[in-house]
């Protein structure tokens, strides 16, 4: 399980903000997109561990 | 000439009356005495009347139809609203019937994902959610109206024009009977999400409405579930879209679905189409049981207001002021809360006690509320029928998620109506000395009920129809400053309710109109209250002032500001 750490108003702004980032991105180009979305946030992050755990739960359940 | 459904409408649970249409005096030549009229008696409507009448003030009620609602339609009232409907007077019938509730329940792919208790205080006489039908609803404030001799209510009449000079409103009305003019001071629109008036006088309203067609069905089964809030996301049956299950009294349950897009409204309310669907929801909940149709309408979602609502002496309130989105239950409890803030200021503006400025506070304090909840409302909205790919994918993500991980189910929270605070009204003054508290009910909150004994709550004892002044006594009465403040309340422009609370329910009653017996301190502690200190609150129950120490000058001051006059 990961931990929360952006507060519920923080994750609502993300929530918003990725959802009108998908609908601004022609429908071909929207994995693209967020495929270099990942891996900016990945390197902001910066921890291979967390990275992977994030990967684990993002592949699961799908 | 109006000629309304005579015939009762059909229901399995509910008896509709008819309500003759009575031939008024403005068809013979005669007129109406009343300064404010009321065009619809929907809950909003009524609840307004009978606020008015509380305060003393005469009013004529428009309802086109000669019964009731036609449907279930809204069925959850929140604590505010029976809080509200208590201050009225009205609440003992809604207790007795409505199923009281605090918890809800969310399922993606037969996992519950989320689950939630509203807050609920031990000082609550309410629980947060009482399910009732509408027909209920309207029956018993129907009832309240009937026993009012200052509220004329005239079933089968229509407002069909509207005209209004400096001086007065008048209405054309059509009745069975032909059709006359109704000269009013005030007119409040009450007359539903479908308003007449609001199309007759051109106003349009802002927002945006949503995509995405809900079905509501209302069946009498055998399902044998606590009431609570039932959410089930993306049934196998219903691909990508939801459902919502709610207890109604009477054995009856509401369904709630999204419809898959581009299917129309007569497609979906076909009953073979619609009974497959109802017994995959039976299926869902364990629970295949034999049922029937009472009612199915289909819905959308709209998060629109009005810019204002005062438009000359013309006052929009309810769903004719706003159409909220239901999740969340907004409709009618926001309506209420509407009422409640108007109908003070139409009785003192309306008997000439206020100056018409105190109006404006109306639009100004209602119009910020339905724009807060147009903001949580469209939130909640955007994750129950995604109006865009993007959204729509963002919600799968986070459902998906949240079947192994925990920081995204806050996003599943279904942000249920709740009391709006008028924490920048202009009414409200003295914000040094309110600062002052340390914690409390702060200005513009809405009083908070304390628990005092077994079936017995401090609201139960705040009846009476004006301000309400609280002055915390200590053990030997209010002494002093309080005490000449309590004094001079009664020779206040208004009606002042003078409530004394202290731990000697006997010390202070030359003083008080109301006495509340604090023995233990536990009013004074949620109210963060000393000895000597006071709150003005509002006829809605609206703290308006409060001061650690009240004298008074300052309560006149105070006073002054909150019946829309000048800042001191
Ligand atoms: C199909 C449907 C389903 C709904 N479901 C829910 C729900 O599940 N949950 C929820 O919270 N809310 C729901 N609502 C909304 C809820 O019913 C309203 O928010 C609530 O009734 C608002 O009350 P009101 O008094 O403002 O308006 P209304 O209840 O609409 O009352 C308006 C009254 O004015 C009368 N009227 C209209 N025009 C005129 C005229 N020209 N002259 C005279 N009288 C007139 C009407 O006959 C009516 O009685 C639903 C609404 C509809 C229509």
């Amino acid at each position: 399980m990961m931990p929360k750490i952006l507060s519920t108003a923080e994750l609502e702004q993300v929530y918003d903000l990725f959802a009108e980032t998908i609908d601004a991105t022609p429908e071909g180009m929207r994995p693209l997109m967020l495929t270099k979305l990942a891996l900016a946030l990945a390197n902001l992050v910066g921890d291979p561990a967390k990275i992977q755990a994030a990967v684990a739960a993002a592949a699961r359940d799908l | 000439m109006h000629l309304p459904e005579a015939q009762p409408r059909s229901s399995i649970f509910y008896d509709y009356r008819i309500h003759p249409f009575r031939r008024p005096p403005e068809l013979d030549g005669g007129r109406s005495a009343a300064p404010v009229v009321i065009v619809g008696a929907g809950p909003i409507g009524m609840l307004t009347a009978i606020e008015l009448a509380r305060f003393g003030v005469r009013s004529v009620l428009l309802e086109q139809e000669l019964q009731v609602s036609h449907g279930s339609r809204a069925i959850v009232l929140t604590r505010r609203s029976m809080e509200i409907l208590q201050h009225a007077g009205v609440a003992a019938p809604f207790e007795a019937k409505g199923l009281q509730w605090s918890s809800g329940r969310s399922f993606f792919r037969g996992h519950q994902v989320y689950s939630m208790v509203m807050p609920h205080d031990d000082d609550d006489r309410f629980l947060p959610g009482l399910n009732i039908q509408q027909q209920y609803i309207e029956e018993y404030l129907v009832d309240a109206v009937a026993r009012s001799s200052l509220i004329d209510l005239r079933w089968g009449s229509k407002v069909t024009a509207i005209t209004q000079d400096a001086a007065a409103v008048t209405l054309r009305v059509d009745t069975p009977e032909g059709d006359y003019d109704l000269v009013a001071d005030w007119v409040v629109a009450a007359d539903g999400g479908r308003s007449t008036i609001r199309k007759l006088m051109n106003l349009k309203m802002e927002g945006r409405s949503y995509a995405g067609n809900f079905v509501i069905a209302d069946i009498k089964a055998d399902i044998g579930l606590p009431t609570e809030r039932l959410c089930f996301f993306e049934p196998d049956w219903n691909p990508g879209n939801n459902v919502l299950v709610h207890r109604q009294p009477d054995g009856i349950w509401r369904i709630d679905f999204r419809l898959p897009d581009g299917e129309s409204s007569e497609d979906a309310l076909r009953p073979e189409k619609l009974g497959e669907r109802i017994d995959h929801v039976l299926g869902m909940l364990g629970r295949k049981v034999p049922w029937q149709l009472d009612w199915a309408t289909v819905y959308s979602a709209n998060t629109l207001t009005l810019p204002d609502y005062l438009s000359g002496r013309v006052l929009f309130t309810g769903d004719a002021a706003h159409l909220l989105p239901i999740f969340g239950v907004r409709g009618a409890n926001t309506g209420f809360q509407d009422g409640s803030n108007l109908a003070w200021k139409l009785a003192l503006v309306a008997k000439g006690d206020a100056p018409k400025a105190l109006l404006d506070s109306y639009s100004l304090e209602r119009v910020q509320a339905a724009r807060e909840i147009c903001d949580e409302g469209g939130k909640s909205t955007r994750f129950m029928t995604p109006p865009t790919a993007g959204y729509r994918l963002m919600r799968d993500a986070v459902l998906s998620l949240s079947l192994s991980e925990e920081f995204p189910k806050d996003l599943l929270h279904w942000r249920t109506s709740r009391a709006h605070t008028y924490a920048h009204s202009p009414l409200n003054s003295f914000a040094a000395e309110d600062a002052a508290f340390d914690g409390g009910v702060g200005c513009g909150d809405p009083l908070r009920n304390v628990r005092l004994g077994a079936d017995d709550y401090l609201f139960d004892h705040l009846t009476g129809a004006g301000f309400l002044l609280l002055g915390f006594a200590g053990a030997a009465g209010p002494g002093g400053d309080l005490r000449d403040a309590l004094q001079a309340a009664v020779g206040a422009p208004v009606r002042v309710v003078r409530v004394v609370i202290g731990p000697q329910a006997d010390a202070a009653d030359a003083l008080a109109d109301i006495v509340v017996a604090d023995p233990d301190g536990r009013i004074a502690r949620k109210y963060a209250a000393p000895d000597g200190a006071a709150y003005l609150v509002r006829p809605d129950q609206h703290v308006c002032a409060r001061w650690r120490h009240l004298t008074a000058a300052h309560l006149a001051q105070a006073l002054t500001v909150a019946l829309g006059g000048a800042a001191s």
